[in-house]
Order: structure tokens, then sequence, then C-alpha cells
């Protein structure tokens, strides 16, 4: 199998261990890229850069320049020394999946374990955050190599339930947070009130780095559905009859509109909106974390 | 529209119920699906419902209509076929319109409906709703009542086979004829069990029901070809008479022509497409068994020079020919059999005649589509007797009847003739009409002319004279009167010419006004009528006397008015008990001028102004009398053309010239002289046929008459006097138009009939399908498939979308 089938919901669905899920995903990404015209991204995921003028000849790694005949240059651990929060959503919704493949609560720890595995890998300090009503877990984050562990085994274990309150989760992370820090959330962002993400949006103000990954269900994009349907809501448990033909075009403008709406407040407050649903390659997200702390350093 | 199981589609009916029920108690499960992003479900809840709702009553109507559909197809709904236009045109609209509709309903309750789209289905929906309205109310008050039913129900029907001479027409080495009698049978054999048949042909006779099919049959193959052929009009409408009294519910006739207009020709009568309209109409099935490509060369008429010649005279005739088709070049043969006093006889069933002839041929072009006349002469002088003869084309064609026409001339002695004129009158007008030969034109006359003035009347032997002509005789006295009432009386025919000389001091003549002179004249000679300002002259009105004959065809051209008479005598016409005079033509100012008496066996023409006066030159003197009278009219001066034609029919009228039809048409009576002085008083007549015996004809008041003249051809009178044999005859042909083959067409028909009232089939297989659909209608089924197939096609379609799992 090729290292990139990895990046593949359904095939990192066989896989049952987290911390191996987050590992072939990170080899598939990586392989990938080299192979890509983006190739020099994974040079700058390694701990040199490229010589470029200006920079300190004693900063050379002369190592790396016998080995590759190019100059680099050491970077310095402050550069890299951004606070990364994993901030996971455990409402109930994200407990679904239509197809019975990835649900999309699957589908976030797996790219959460990826992007923590490539962080640790790089030496970011990186935290977790998990979250319902209220905050459920949190990990302070850490770049040493035991912290991927514990943000695995957290993820593994825990269970999405009850519906989130992201206002008052949001102002409790808040508090939390010391320095400048790079949030990544992951929901599907399934809320009564928008303005929930208020808060969200004004911690982007205040400074914050932060990727909002929206993941809906593959059917939650594409609607699927025929004809006469009871739909149920699995928070709320409310129901509604309709003829599910007639409904889609509809309700695919509608969850379009939803999109849009997010992506609009997101770009106002600089905020990084992800939209996936859980068919996509988790390379998108992956790449969406290069690019963000490729324009950090 | 009838349906054939009437019962199936009162149970399909019922069985509508069933989905309706269905919809009821059995509404579908849905299927629940946990679905989180339900906000945005929710949010177009609302809309959806209403159509929704709109689609499950859609969906109802759908499987109801196609269970109703499956229902009708099974019931087997038909229509007769005149109407079959008209029940698919409203059922084609009443389908768009329902289809319309409910595209229609579906688009008005969508929430994002498309303005446009619902306005064009509105309207489409609206005008298909009037105009299914008006087709549906035509087609139900259009529609043909004929009785639809049973394909195997007995029918009465009448099969008419067209025995028309047209009908010996031979392609393909088989007549027309044979072909109408093979298809005749195979009908007859494809009647239903029980029905009844009557079979007619292009006879003058009534229709009658044979006892059963094979009697028909029989009829049909002894049918022979009808030379007086009924038009096929005429006999549908005795058809159609006659199955009105009959009892079974379905009357079918059938008609087995060559179509051909001929046959066809109706003389313009709406009578039969009136009674094809009626309520219940018989079913009309016109089966050709013509062809479209005809070649006919015909001899459509022939015209003898002189029905009488005299004694070695030369027969002279003129033929008119015609083709259908392309030019042809042929011999045209003349034969005149050579007399033979013992023929005919019969010799083993057969009647021998002469097989001897004097000939004439002569090639002729004749030219396609057109007609072309040949003048014939014998080149053979005839000797006194009735010859017999015929022209034909050499070498014949598809119809034979027309290559040959029949004629009969009789060669005899000159007529006698007697013209009675006083020195100081002219007889030169009469006498060139009689005897063309005195003014040196032509050949010899037919009639003798002798002449003498009214003094030496009383010293001729006028019994010798067939004609007495008296030209403006003076008084007379009794004993001259006398003799011509003798004369008249005993067969004579005598024209009288009143003028000047029958005044007497101004006024007619006492002596024309005796009692024996007013018993020979039919009445009284008046006063004298003068008009000098030239206004009065003849003025024929009716011309259905044969002295007018010739003045028929050109009755329009003739200028009368162009010929005065300035004086003629008054006449009071007096009817007596023996007899009744008749005026035959009068002047413009209604004054008789001819008169006609009927005295005895014999006629007295008399003219009320002279035919023997001079022209006139300078003005009138207004002397009608005297030796230096002016004209009294002016009816030969200039180019007398009318006067001419009306004298020289009165000639041959008063010498019974014409009297003998010796060249006639199928049909016509036929009436030949037969003075017991002259011819016997029986007579065996050989028919054409000549397996036919001779029949016996008797002569009564002077003359033979024969009736049945049903064949063309040469009839020969056999008879004897003072023990020596007598041998008469005449001709008969067919009228040229009883054998042209120009075919009727659809359009002709169609205005005869009446469109989509009759069926016209060429073959078996046309015949019976034609059968079928005219028994049993036609047939709906495949429409309303079509129709079920589409809405269980839209069934399916919306069921789809709401049950979809």
């Amino acid at each position: 199998m090729q290292v990139e089938e990895y990046l593949k919901p359904n095939v990192i669905n066989q896989i049952k261990r987290l911390d191996l899920r987050a590992q072939f995903v990170v080899k598939g990404f990586l392989h990938g890229l080299h192979a890509s015209p983006l190739h020099g991204f994974s040079v700058q995921f390694s701990e040199h850069r490229r010589y470029s003028p200006g920079d300190d000849p004693r900063n050379i790694d002369w190592k790396a320049y016998a080995k590759t005949d190019k100059y680099y240059v050491k970077k310095y651990e402050a550069e890299t020394n951004l606070n990364g929060y994993l901030i996971m959503d455990l409402s109930r919704s994200m407990d679904y999946t239509y197809r019975q493949d990835l649900t999309k609560f699957d589908y976030a720890i797996c790219l959460a374990a990826a992007l923590a595995y490539l962080m640790i890998s790089q030496q970011d300090p990186v935290g977790l955050i998990t979250f319902n009503e209220s905050i459920r877990e949190s990990l302070k984050p850490k770049s040493k190599r035991g912290q991927l562990p514990n943000i695995l085994s957290t993820l593994a274990n825990a269970r999405p339930e009850g519906k989130a309150d992201f206002a008052k989760c949001t102002q409790q992370i808040a508090s939390m947070l010391r320095h400048r820090s790079l949030l990544m959330i992951f929901s599907d962002l399934l809320l009564d009130d928008l303005s929930e993400l208020d808060a969200i949006f004004q911690l982007g103000y205040a400074g914050h780095d932060i990727i909002l990954f929206h993941i809906l269900d593959e059917a939650e994009v594409t609607f699927p559905f025929n004809g006469n349907a009871r739909f149920e809501d699995p928070e709320s448990e409310s129901t509604v009859d309709t003829d599910a033909t007639g409904m889609k075009a509809n309700y695919l403008k509608a969850i379009e509109a939803f999109r849009d709406e997010l992506k609009t407040r997101s770009q106002k407050s600089r905020v990084d909106y992800v939209p996936l649903d859980t068919s996509m390659q988790f390379d998108r997200a992956l790449m969406e974390y290069l690019i963000n702390r490729r324009m950090r350093s | 529209m009838f349906f054939a199981n009437s019962l199936l589609l009162a149970m399909g009916g019922l069985l509508v119920a069933v989905p309706v029920v269905l919809h009821f108690l059995m509404q579908p499960k849905r299927k629940t699906i946990t679905f989180p992003a339900i906000r945005f479900v929710q949010r177009q809840e609302q809309s959806n419902r209403r159509q929704l709702a709109v689609r499950h009553w859609l969906l109802l109507a759908l499987r109801a209509l196609v269970i109703l559909l499956v229902a009708m197809a099974l019931a087997g709904p038909t229509v007769a076929q005149g109407d079959f236009s008209r029940w698919a045109s409203a059922a084609g609209f009443g389908f768009v319109t329902l289809v319309a509709g409910a595209l229609l309903a579906l688009t008005f309750f969508r929430a994002q409906a498309n303005k446009a789209l619902t306005r064009i289905l509105a309207i489409v929906t609206v005008a298909g709703l009037l105009i299914t309205a008006f087709l549906g109310f035509r087609a139900y008050t259009a529609s043909d009542t004929t009785q639809l039913g049973n394909n195997a129900d007995p029918v009465a029907a009448i099969l008419i086979v067209d025995n028309s001479p047209r009908m010996d027409y031979v392609r393909e080495n088989k007549n027309n004829r044979e072909r109408a009698r093979e298809m005749g049978n195979w009908v007859l054999g494809q009647l239903p069990i029980g029905s009844r048949v009557a079979v007619m042909s292009l006879r003058d006779d009534e229709p009658f029901f044979s006892f059963d099919i094979a009697a028909a049959q029989n009829r049909l193959d002894s049918l022979e070809t009808e030379y007086q052929p009924i038009p096929i009009p005429r006999i549908l409408e005795r058809a159609f008479d006659f199955l009105e009294e009959a009892p079974e519910d379905r009357h079918e006739v059938y008609v087995v022509s060559d179509m051909t207009a001929e046959s066809w020709a109706s003389g313009g009568d709406k009578t039969l497409s009136d009674i094809l309209n009626e309520e219940n109409p018989p079913a009309l099935f016109a089966i050709d068994v013509g062809s479209s490509s005809v070649v006919n060369l015909s001899i459509d008429e022939i015209k003898l020079d002189s029905n009488r010649l005299t004694e070695n005279s030369i027969l002279g005739l003129t033929a008119t020919l015609s083709s259908t088709s392309s030019e042809a070049n042929r011999t045209l043969l003349l034969q005149v059999e050579k007399p033979d006093p013992s023929l005919p006889v019969i010799q083993d069933g057969e009647t021998l005649v002469p097989d001897e002839f004097w000939q004439f041929s002569e090639s002729v072009a004749i030219p396609a589509e057109s007609t072309t006349t040949i003048h014939m002469k014998l080149g053979q002088a005839l000797p006194i007797g009735v010859h017999h003869g015929s022209v034909s084309i050499v070498g014949g064609d598809g119809l034979a009847v027309d290559d040959q026409r029949f004629f009969s001339v009789e060669v005899s002695q000159q007529w006698q003739v007697l013209v009675v004129s006083p020195k100081d009158v002219s007889p030169t007008n009469l006498t060139s009409i009689l005897d063309p030969g005195i003014l040196g034109q032509a050949n010899s006359s037919a009639f003798h002319v002798s002449q003498t003035t009214p003094s030496e009347l009383n010293r001729e032997p006028l019994e010798q004279y067939v004609a007495l002509f008296l030209l403006d005789p003076g008084p007379m006295d009794e004993e001259t009167w006398s003799q011509l009432e003798r004369f008249v009386f005993g067969g004579g025919s005598l024209a009288i010419f009143l003028g000047s000389n029958a005044a007497t001091k101004g006024n007619i003549d006492t002596s024309f006004n005796t009692p024996i002179a007013n018993k020979l004249l039919g009445g009284t000679v008046d006063d004298l009528w003068t008009q000098v300002d030239g206004n009065v002259s003849l003025s024929p009105s009716d011309l259905s006397h044969p002295i007018f004959k010739s003045l028929r065809a050109q009755e329009n051209s003739l200028a009368w008015f162009q010929f005065p008479v300035f004086y003629h005598w008054g006449f009071t016409p007096v009817a007596t008990e023996e007899s009744t005079p008749q005026v035959l033509l009068r002047y413009n100012n209604r004054e008789p001028a001819i008169i006609e008496n009927r005295f005895g066996t014999g006629h007295v023409l008399t003219m009320t102004t002279p035919i023997s006066e001079r022209a006139l030159s300078g003005q009138l003197n207004r002397k009608p009398f005297g030796t230096q009278r002016d004209p009294w009219n002016q009816l030969f001066a200039g180019t007398p053309v009318p006067a001419w034609l009306l004298m020289r029919e009165i000639v041959h009228y008063l010498t019974q010239l014409q009297s003998d039809t010796l060249n006639g048409n199928v049909g016509q009576f036929v009436h030949l002289r037969n003075s017991l002085s002259e011819f016997p008083e029986t007579y065996a007549l050989f028919s054409p046929d000549r397996k036919r015996g001779p029949t016996r004809v008797n002569a009564t008041e002077q003359q033979v008459v024969y009736k049945f003249t049903d064949l063309p051809g040469t009839y020969r009178l056999k008879g004897s006097r003072n023990e020596q044999p007598v041998n008469r005859g005449f001709s008969v042909n067919l009228p040229s138009h009883v054998t042209k083959l120009n075919r009727i067409t659809q359009q002709e028909l169609d205005e005869l009939l009446g469109k989509g009232k009759y069926q016209i089939a060429q073959n078996e297989i046309e015949i019976e399908r034609q059968q079928g659909t005219s028994r049993q209608g036609q047939e709906f089924y495949p429409l309303v498939v079509l129709m079920m197939c589409i809405i269980f096609g839209l069934e399916y379609l919306l069921g789809n979308r709401f049950y979809a799992s």
C-alpha cells in the first residue's frame, strides 16, 4: 500500500490504534509533500532552514553542508515556540456518520492526533482541550515526546455526548491562555445560534492564531436522501417528516450559505476557516496547519 | 363509443377505489434518519409540506387513473371508424391537458416556482380543457350511430356486382367480371353463419334474399353482362331501401366494381349521402377490382351519311374514334354482309348469318386521350334491300365491346313526291331540298320529284305519291279538296303553303273555309295579318317536334329576326272528333305559322305564309296581292339557313324518311314501317346472341315495334310475303359513354357517399380488416395502452421520489 493511501479516511479507519493512525497520516502527508511542488515545506519542517544573505554565517550547519553541499542555518527554538491547543468538540452531534465509516468525531480525533504527532515531532508544544457543555479534559501544551501519548490517550478515551456550549467553554479556554497561542478547533458547529461563536472570533481579534476545522459528515454536505423520510436530531431528538428529494436542493443551498457565513465571519476575525467533511483526505487539514505555521515563521 | 366487455369496465371502475383505500389505510412508513443538521431541514420543511400533499393526491389520482385505463383497455373500447379521429383527438388533447394540469399543480405549490413556467402551464391547461371539451362534445354529437358488435353476429348483406360492359375489360388474361365474381364469392363465404344475403347486379330488377349462401353464389355465377347498366348509386338506393326492412342488427352492402366514373354516375342528387348520414346506416364496402392504368381504343360513334340509300348509291359513314392512353395506329375495317335470302337460319342450336362481306379498310391514327373522325366509303353499290354491316378496329384491345359498331342501311327505289305550284309561283326553294341534283349538287336524291299545276292536279294519280306539296295554291273546287282528303285519309302526307293566291279581293277565298277544307286543314283560315315594319318573324319555342330536329342543336344561334314575315294568313285551329290540330310553330306575334292536322292515317301541315317568295328589292309598297305585290316574307332571302333546315325536316317528316329506326342504341324501342301492302305481318326475329332462338314479332298499326334491344349487334327480321323471303332488320349499339373507363376519384366518391361513410378495399385482407373494423369498430386499445404506459411512468417517477429507500 502506498503511504499516501493513509490520507484517506476509509483506509485509516482500518487502523484501530490512534497513535498508528496519527503516524501513518503524517507519514503519508510528508511523503506526498516530497513528491509535490510544495517540496520546500518539508525542509522547513526540519530543524534547519536555507541560508539567506543577512544570516549570521556562524549559524551555518557545516554537517548539513557536508551532506547536501548546500548552506543551512540552524533554527532557533524561539522561532517555533508557539503553544498549540487542539480543542475538540465533544457534543453528541459529532458522533454521527451516515455511511458507517468514520464519524465526525473519529475524523476529528484522527486529524487532531496527526497534528499532535506532527507538532511534537517538530518539538512544538501542543496541548489538548475537550469540551461539550463545559471543558471536559485539558492538557497543557508541551513539546516533550511524552506529551503525544497523553494526548492520544485522552482523545481515545473521549466520548461525544450532550450539547456543546461554545460561548461558555470559549471563555474558559481564553482564561487558560497565557501567551499568544495557536488554537485548532475541531467541531461541526451545528449550533442553534451562531452568535455562540463570537467568543472564538474575539480570540482571533486578541491575536491568537485560530484554525477552525469545520467538520461535517459527508451526508450533511451531499444530502444523499430520497423519498419520504423522518429526520431526527441526535441531540434534541426533535423530528421532521419531509420529502427528502424535494428538499435536497434547498438543503444544499442552506448548507452552502451556512459555510459561506462562517467563512466570511472567520475572515473578518483573522480566523482560518477550513471546511471539511468526512470523505475528504486528511492532508488538506494538515496543509492548512503548515501554511499557518509558515506564515508565523 | 362501444365496449366489447362493459361488465369488465364496471368492475374495473370499482377497482379504482383500491388505491384510494390503500392510500388511507396503508400510508407508507417513513424511514427514520438520524441527522444532526436537522435545523437546515426544518427551515425548508414548511414550504415542502404543501408540495408533498399535492404530490400525494396527484400520485393517488395517477394510480386510480392507471387502474381505470387498465380496465378500459381490457373492456375493449371501440368506436366507429369514421369517428376514430374525433375521439382520438379528444382523448389526445384530454391527456395532454391532464399532464399539463398535474405539472401545473406541482409547479404551483413549489416554494420557488418558476412564474413563467407556471403561466405557460396554466395557459396550456386552460386551452387544453376548452379544446378537449369542444372535441369531446363534437365527437359525442357527431358519433356515427353504426351498430357495433360481435364479428360473428349474423348480418343482412347485399352484394352488388358491377356487370356493366366495362367489366369485360381484360387484363392479365382475366376480365374484371371474373375478378368481381371471384371476389363476390369470397365475400359470400366470409359472411357470418346465419347471415342473409341478396345478390344484385346493375340490371333493373328488385333485390331479394337468396335462400342460402349457396343460392347466392349460384346467382352470382349466373350474372351476365348488362348492356343497359343502372348506375350503382341507383342500385344502392334500392339496396338501402330493401335493407331497411331486414331485422338483423347489422346491415352490410358490398359493391364489387371497377370503380369507373360511369358506374358511379349519380346524377348529382344527395340521396345516398343522406341515407348514409341517417341513424344506423348500413356498412358500405366498395371493392375495387379495376385498374388505374387501362389501354382502350374505342369507336365512339358511327354516323351513316344516310339511313336510306337509293338504288346503286354508295354507302358512306363517319366514325369517331378515341384512345384512353397513348396514340395508336390501327386499321379500321368496314364490312357489309352480302345478302343471302336464305339466312338467317338455326343450325345445331346456333343462328347462321351471312359470312361473306363487302369490305373496305383504312389506317387511322388515334390520338392519345382525344378523339378523331374518319369518313369511309364502301366503294361498292348496294342492291335494294336492308343491309347489315359493322365497323371494327382490327386487332382489338382490352375491351372488345367498343371495338366494333354495327349499322343497318336500307337501299330502296326513290320516293315519289308531287310539287303543285301555280305558274307564277317558283318551286325552286322546295325542289332544291327534295332533289339536290336539280341544282347540280350531291349525288342522286332519295326522291323522285314530279311537278304540276293546280289545274292539272285532278288528273294526277295521287296514290302513287307519298307526299304532296301545294305551294301558294289558289282557290280550289270541292272536287279537288275531296281528292286531297282521300289522299291524306289513305296515309298520304300533304303540305300546304298559303300565300297571296289564296285571296280573293284581299280576303281569304271562301273555298279555303268550306267544311271539307276546314276538316282537312284542322281549322279556319282567317284574315290577313300585315306587319310591314319587319318585326314579325318565326319564333320556335317548343322544339320537341321532329320538324325541329336539325334546329335543336343550333337553337340559340339561329337569328330568325333576320328573316321577317310581312304578311301571313290568320288561322284558328278547330278540334273535331276526327282530328286534333296542333300548332307546331308560331310567329313572334303568337299567331300560328305551321299547323299539323292528323287525319285518317295521313297528316296535313299548313303554313300560313308561303315558301316561294322572291327576295325583297327596294321598299315595300304595301301591296300583298296583284302582279306588283310585295313578297310575303324573306324566309329564303340572304343565307336562309333556318328556313332551309326547317323545310328539309318538314320534307323528311312528311315522307317518313326517318321513321324507321334502323340504327339505335341498346334499350331503345325500334319502330319499322310495315305497310301490309308491302311487308309481311309476322317475322322471326334473330337477336345478336346466336345461341338464342328466334322470337316471333307481329306488325301492328302498320309498323313493327321491338322493345327488347338488350344486346348490341344486328337484329334480323325474317318473314315471307307471297312466298318470297323478306329480310329486314336493324342494328343496335352501346352509347359511347357506357364503355368509358375513366375511374372515379376519391373526392367524387366522398361527395357522392359522404366522407368516412364507406370503405374501399382492393383485396381480401383489406376487406377482412375493414369488415372487422366496421362490425366491431376501430379499437381504442392501443391508444388506451399508450396513455396507460405514460401515466404508469409518471406514477413510477412520482412514487419513487416519495418512497425511495
